[in-house]
């Protein structure tokens, strides 16, 4: 669908890309400075290339042999620009309609009403950007490039300016625009919890370069996916079944193989995959099962391999085929006498576990 | 009250400031835009061309607008041939000369305005569909109108003002290209003091009313 093959020199940065997005909904998942931003520009035409193609369903939008550029207002491509980029001037009624094609293009299915509705921006349409608070802003900026009834949907860390909170108001929206149009979405963030929430495919970005492609769980549960859980400051992520999901207990149980994690609620169908991260010192090794304590995650394990590195301990285990890293101290590893090999007792409360997905 | 030749003087000097900011607002708007949002060779060369006559004598200025004018120069003698027009020493001169002297008060206040406004909402625009063109008159114009407000009250001052260049292109005769500053010195020369002294009272008020009113254009943003 969009092939990109180029490079693009910034400076000293260097972006080279050569890869196919063919899925729906894909994600660009790298640290700041890794080249989001100009990835997504380049394929909006803001910035050209220095070398290379660029190919959109068969469209040629870039080609250096060719000597061809097609100019961002002839690629019909909506771009969600990290701080919105409102026009000021211009009410939200104005700016939604800004990129309204004079004749229907083909994307009939794209109707105002519809988009009003699904962003509940309704209210707002006579007001100023000024008037707007940030979640506003974000919404109908969404709706200025769905407005436009792009061939292709760009956005920047949509939710990055955002707090918590609104984020996770703005992520069902997103939900309902990928189920609601037919409109490949590419978006670039360094959210990992946005990449599990809705990418179908998601890219690894490091230092201008692609390190790992794939299905977004597989993905973040595999080595490659290290740097990117280290740039979050954590070390396990895994994707594990829902067994039961209980309102009334306040808990949902994860099955680990034949063992069993709690974590706090969510609402969730069992059966479902849910992406949790735990940080490798949020885990304790005991050596004995039956110590009476709160905890309820007490996981059984074997340590495979460990690694000391700056002063640290850190253990390589495998729980039911499943590998995480936990921390220990070097004096806890000569007490309980920890090798390769041993089998111990893993201890997680439930509040170190978290989701990285919220309905 | 004023006489008829301190009326004439302010009416000719109000009437061709005017005209010459018609005749040169769409020309600045464009010199302007290419100047703030493109970069290509030679801009430096054009930005200087553009900006010389803010600081070469006004005299010097004249001097080459009366040889460029003139029924044997470049420009005033294809216009004598082509529609027996005499510039020099005509209300046509004054104009000239003003929008010369202007220009480049005009063209800087358009290009401070225009650089002002986030390239990225123009960016934005042109990923909705929006030509270059359409981006200009939808976000730039739109952002950017009071700076040029002010930049075009600016250079309408300097207008009013202009003594050197419109004293060699189009003389001081009364009634016909005698402007407010020449009309001064003129009474002055002559010993018409009460008349000098009205004028001067005059251009005080201009100035101030118009650099007032600039400075409010750009201060409420």
């Amino acid at each position: 669908m969009l092939k990109l093959s180029f490079r693009k020199r910034l400076g000293s940065f260097l972006l080279e890309i050569d890869h196919t997005v063919t899925e729906k909904v894909t994600a660009f998942l790298g640290p700041s400075g890794s080249g989001k931003s100009t990835l997504l520009n380049c394929i909006s035409g803001i910035l050209n290339p220095d070398d290379g193609e660029l190919l959109f369903s068969g469209q040629t939008l870039y080609s250096a042999p060719q000597k061809k550029c097609l100019p961002p207002e002839k690629r019909q491509f909506g771009y969600v620009f990290q701080e919105g980029h409102l026009f000021p001037h211009l009410t939200v009624q104005q700016n939604i309609s800004y990129g309204r094609p004079r004749r229907p293009n083909g994307n009939t299915q794209i109707d105002m009403g519809t988009i009003i509705d699904i962003l509940e921006i309704g209210e707002l349409l006579a007001r100023y950007p000024n008037q707007l608070s940030g979640g506003q802003r974000q919404r109908v900026a969404i709706a200025r490039a769905l407005g436009m009834a792009p061939r292709l949907l760009l956005m920047d860390e949509p939710l990055t300016s955002l707090d918590t909170g609104l984020k996770n108001r703005i992520l069902p929206y997103l939900h309902h625009i990928k189920e609601a149009f037919d409109i490949p979405l590419l978006y670039v963030t360094h959210s990992i919890s946005e990449v599990m929430a809705l990418a179908d495919e998601a890219f690894l970005l490091s230092e201008g370069r692609i390190t790992a492609r794939g299905e977004p769980h597989q993905l973040l549960a595999s080595p490659s996916a290290l740097p990117v859980a280290q740039m979050a400051g954590v070390e396990n992520i895994l994707s594990l079944p829902v067994v039961v999901a209980s309102e009334a207990r306040g808990v949902t149980e994860l099955a680990l193989g034949e063992q069993r994690l709690m974590v706090s609620y969510t609402e969730t169908e069992p059966g479902s995959t849910v992406p949790i991260a735990i940080r490798a010192r949020d885990i304790i090794v005991a050596l004995d099962q039956d110590l009476r304590m709160s905890a309820r995650n007490i996981l059984r394990g074997t340590i495979r391999q460990i690694a000391v590195q700056a002063g640290r301990v850190m253990l390589s285990v495998d729980i039911e085929g499943h590998l995480l890293s936990v921390e220990v101290t070097s004096d806890a590893r000569e007490q309980l006498g920890l090798a390769e090999g041993t089998v111990c007792y893993f201890i997680i409360k439930a509040s170190a576990i978290n989701l990285l997905w919220e309905a | 009250m004023l006489t008829a030749a301190e009326v004439s003087a302010l009416v000719l000097s109000i009437k061709a400031a005017s005209l010459s900011l018609l005749l040169i607002l769409a020309p600045g708007l464009l010199i302007g835009w290419i100047l703030a949002k493109f970069s290509f060779p030679g801009k430096s060369l054009l930005d200087t061309v553009v900006m010389l006559p803010m600081v070469l004598p006004p005299v010097v200025s004249g001097f080459f607008l009366l040889v460029l004018l003139s029924k044997r120069g470049l420009i005033g003698g294809l216009l004598h041939r082509l529609f027996g027009l005499e510039i020099v020493f005509s209300w046509m001169a004054v104009v000239l000369a003003i929008s010369v002297l202007s220009f480049p008060l005009l063209v800087r206040g358009i290009v401070t305005a225009i650089e002002t406004v986030d390239p990225q909402l123009e960016n934005a625009a042109r990923t909705l569909g929006a030509s270059p063109l359409k981006v200009f008159f939808t976000v730039t114009l739109p952002l950017s109108y009071r700076g040029i407000i002010g930049g075009a009250i600016l250079g309408f001052s300097r207008s009013l003002g202009e003594f050197g260049a419109t004293m060699m292109v189009a003389g001081n005769i009364p009634g016909k290209t005698q402007t407010l500053p020449l009309a001064i010195y003129n009474f002055v020369q002559v010993g018409q003091d009460l008349s000098a002294y009205r004028l001067v009272f005059l251009s005080t008020l201009i100035a101030f009313a118009t650099l007032w009113i600039a400075e409010r254009m750009y201060i409420k943003r």
